[in-house]
């Protein structure tokens, strides 16, 4: 079993698994020819099964895969690969690796940063962020003959312990399976909507008072229409808030992959021909404050992000990164499920 | 609903002073709303020992209409006082969570790192606080207003927060007033201290006293002797703490002229402008200390430090503060809040030529009567 490969956008690495580690401790890793996978499949909240091109965090030239299946799945303690990946942000170039130590399988990372230093010091030891974030890391340095003014080239290794899935421990691990959505609707700026939907739960935490609720997070409900609107609202004694987005964009879908009587007979093309201010064309779904201020963390990748929604049952996201080159292929999918009221 | 004129209708281009107002008095979760023809007027309390009064003007609002609802309810307890007789109006007076609509005020331009308060700052600069500087573009505030509305005798107050593509709407429920509100008595005719200064100086030493976590807060002034006007902190865990406003006569143009009246007026005679000829602390504007016989010189009252602690919001965004004391030690704190009208939006008459809107909050305490802080709690409560 052999995976080496070359770090070709560590900025979206460290951001991807930023907001994955939010949801859940351990994430399913999954490499296989021209495709990563990374699975959160907590014990409650929402699932994510996010896939990605090769391309679109490695380098396709450098990645070596060699595994009996062709697939090497691994449990991965995403916290740890976010905080190791966060070194990786500034290098020149990063190396992961699966090795060993002993008997413990590891992704290694090797990163080498460049920096100039000023002095002509032997070692150079001005800026100590470098040995702050390498704290269980390895660091060598190989300083030119020269003195004064020169680049030196630090490498840390930073090894995070991972566990090596046997394909029996995930054969029973299925991607979610939803029924046609009855809205779907491109959502308004991420860090817009996270932060009016944190003050929202702030407002029914605080109106619930702090004695028997702080275990019940409260509920917001979220619902949408064909007609370009998005409501996010939450209820209590004391008050009731909404805030309504309009002129949003409901995509349409692509007319390659479904023939036009099935178009026609998808829920989304009914609450369509309802009218904008038809109650009926709302589809709406009821999810947990804190787990959705979570989920919205996903923003500082600056997604396109479409919502379908499964009246009163589900809420699904699809989170495209920008800048891929199609598309389609890198996608987060987010599973919410809808609480009863 | 939209067919009926609702009573009440304002809307305001910066909510932000609005927000900066009612913080103001946000020591408590809930708050006592009377509409009026002249402005909103919020009142906030605790165990009816601490009183906090924000009136929003109706100069803050771009639009303010109010329509007094006639023929209330026989059982309303207005009903008394009849000095407005001449119809049947009456201004309605409903309980909402204050907690609640500062949360919602603060959804409003919420992406502006500018609307940040500068309350967590230990010490302020005596300057003015307002919230505009170099930054805050008010070219970028023209699309929003916040609109709040009261249709009828009952109905949930209506917050309305537009922003480009987004409109936020709270309904705040409504509640009757228990009967309970009844304001903290100052008797203006007896009041036996005034001293204005800038609110930052008050803030800082509140700042300053409350480090050492204080029980009692004693104010102590005096028109003849050192210190005149000191506040001081004791009954906490650690020694007692004290600040002076001293005097500082050497610095003043005037130090030595004070100086050379000060024999006269321990003649005891009284001058009408006495700030001018009694020494009174640098940083006061007015300072007027008339002591009752009974108390001799010197005027000293205790209250509770944490109440104090409540209006610290208050002194860090006022401009001035009035602290008034009557004869009964109910101690009052009136601050003077400026607001620069450029942050207030372009449906205002620019030419106009107003100035920057002055705004009013007042704290009401009632002081501690017996020597230790906490017996007198429950033996204050019923002094009104």
């Amino acid at each position: 079993m052999r995976f080496r490969t070359q770090l070709s956008n560590a900025a979206t690495f460290s951001k991807l698994t930023a907001s994955l580690s939010s949801l859940g401790k351990v994430c399913w890793m999954r490499l296989e020819d021209g495709i990563v996978r990374f699975t959160i499949i907590p014990d409650q909240g929402t699932q994510v099964w996010a896939q990605l091109p090769v391309d679109a965090i490695f380098e396709e030239s450098n990645y070596i895969l060699e595994a009996n299946a062709g697939v090497i799945n691994l449990e991965v303690p995403v916290g740890a690969l976010h905080r190791a990946l966060r070194s990786a942000v500034a290098a020149t170039s990063t190396q992961l690796r699966l090795t060993k130590k002993g008997n413990v399988p590891l992704l290694a990372l090797t990163i080498h940063v460049s920096s100039w230093t000023t002095g002509s010091n032997a070692l150079g030891m001005t800026d100590s962020d470098h040995a702050a974030l390498a704290r269980q890391a390895t660091t060598t340095s190989r300083p030119g003959p020269i003195s004064g003014p020169r680049e030196r080239e630090t490498v840390i290794t930073q090894e995070i312990p991972v566990k090596v899935l046997h394909e029996s421990a995930i054969e029973g691990l299925h991607e979610p399976r939803c029924r046609d959505p009855d809205v779907h609707i491109i959502l308004p700026s991420l860090f817009q909507l996270k932060s009016i939907s944190e003050r929202f739960t702030k407002l029914a935490t605080d109106a619930k008072g702090s004695a028997t609720s702080a275990v019940v997070s409260p509920k917001l409900e979220l619902s949408a229409n064909m007609h370009g609107s998005l409501k996010l609202a939450i209820a209590t004694d004391a008050l009731r808030i909404s805030s309504v987005w309009t002129d949003l964009v409901n995509p349409s879908l692509d007319p390659g992959q479904l023939s036009q009587t099935e178009i026609e007979q998808l829920p989304s093309e009914r609450m369509r021909a309802l009218s904008g201010d038809d109650e009926a064309g709302w589809a709406k779904v009821r999810i947990d404050g804190k787990d959705w201020g979570r989920v919205l963390s996903v923003g500082r990748l600056s997604p396109k992000v479409v919502a379908c929604f499964i009246h009163e049952t589900a809420l699904i996201l699809y989170v495209y990164l920008p800048g891929s080159s199609n598309g389609e292929d890198s996608c987060l999918t987010y599973y919410i499920n809808s609480y009863a009221a | 609903m939209a067919d009926v004129e609702p009573i009440f209708s304002a809307v305001s281009s910066n909510a932000h002073h609005l927000y900066t107002l009612l913080q103001c008095i946000g020591f408590a979760s809930k708050a006592t709303v009377q509409l009026t023809p002249d402005g909103i007027r919020f009142s906030a309390e605790e165990s009816r020992v601490i009183q906090g009064l924000a009136f929003l003007d109706k100069a803050l609002f771009t639009s303010y209409t109010f329509n007094p609802p006639t023929a209330p309810n026989n059982t309303s307890r207005d009903s008394g006082d009849d000095d407005d007789s001449s119809d049947t109006s009456y201004h309605p007076c409903f309980v909402v969570s204050l907690s609640a609509l500062l949360e919602t005020l603060k959804i409003f331009g919420m992406n502006d790192s500018s609307a940040a308060g500068t309350y967590k700052t230990a010490s302020v600069q005596p300057s003015n606080s307002s919230s505009s500087n170099a930054f805050t573009t008010p070219a970028l505030l023209f699309d929003r207003s916040c609109t709040l509305q009261y249709f009828r005798t009952g109905s949930p107050l209506g917050i309305t927060l537009s922003e480009t593509g987004v409109k936020t709407t709270c309904e705040l429920t409504t509640y009757e007033p228990d009967g309970g509100e009844v304001d903290i008595p100052l008797q203006r005719d007896a009041i036996i201290m005034k001293v204005i200064m800038r609110s930052a100086w008050l803030h800082n030493a509140i700042a300053e006293l409350g480090a050492t976590n204080p029980n009692v807060l004693k104010i102590s002034a005096s028109a003849t002797q050192e210190p005149f006007f000191a506040l001081s902190g004791s009954g906490g865990p650690f020694s007692e703490s004290s600040v002076e406003f001293s005097v500082e006569q050497p610095s003043q143009n005037n130090g030595a002229a004070s100086q050379s009246r000060k024999v006269l007026t321990d003649d005891g005679t009284s001058r009408p402008r006495a700030k001018r000829v009694k020494p009174a602390p640098t940083v006061t504007e007015t300072f007027l200390v008339s002591p009752p016989s009974s108390m001799g010189s010197r005027i000293k009252q205790d209250y509770r430090f944490s109440l104090i602690q409540k209006a610290s919001r208050a002194m860090a965004v006022a401009n001035k503060v009035s602290i008034r004391n009557d004869r009964q030690g109910v101690l009052s704190l009136q601050f003077m809040i400026e607001f620069d009208t450029h942050g207030s939006g372009g449906a205002r008459p620019s030419g106009g030529a107003l100035g920057p809107i002055v705004a009013f909050v007042d704290f009401r305490f009632v002081p501690l009567l017996d020597d230790e802080g906490a017996a007198g709690e429950e033996g204050t409560g019923d002094l009104d």
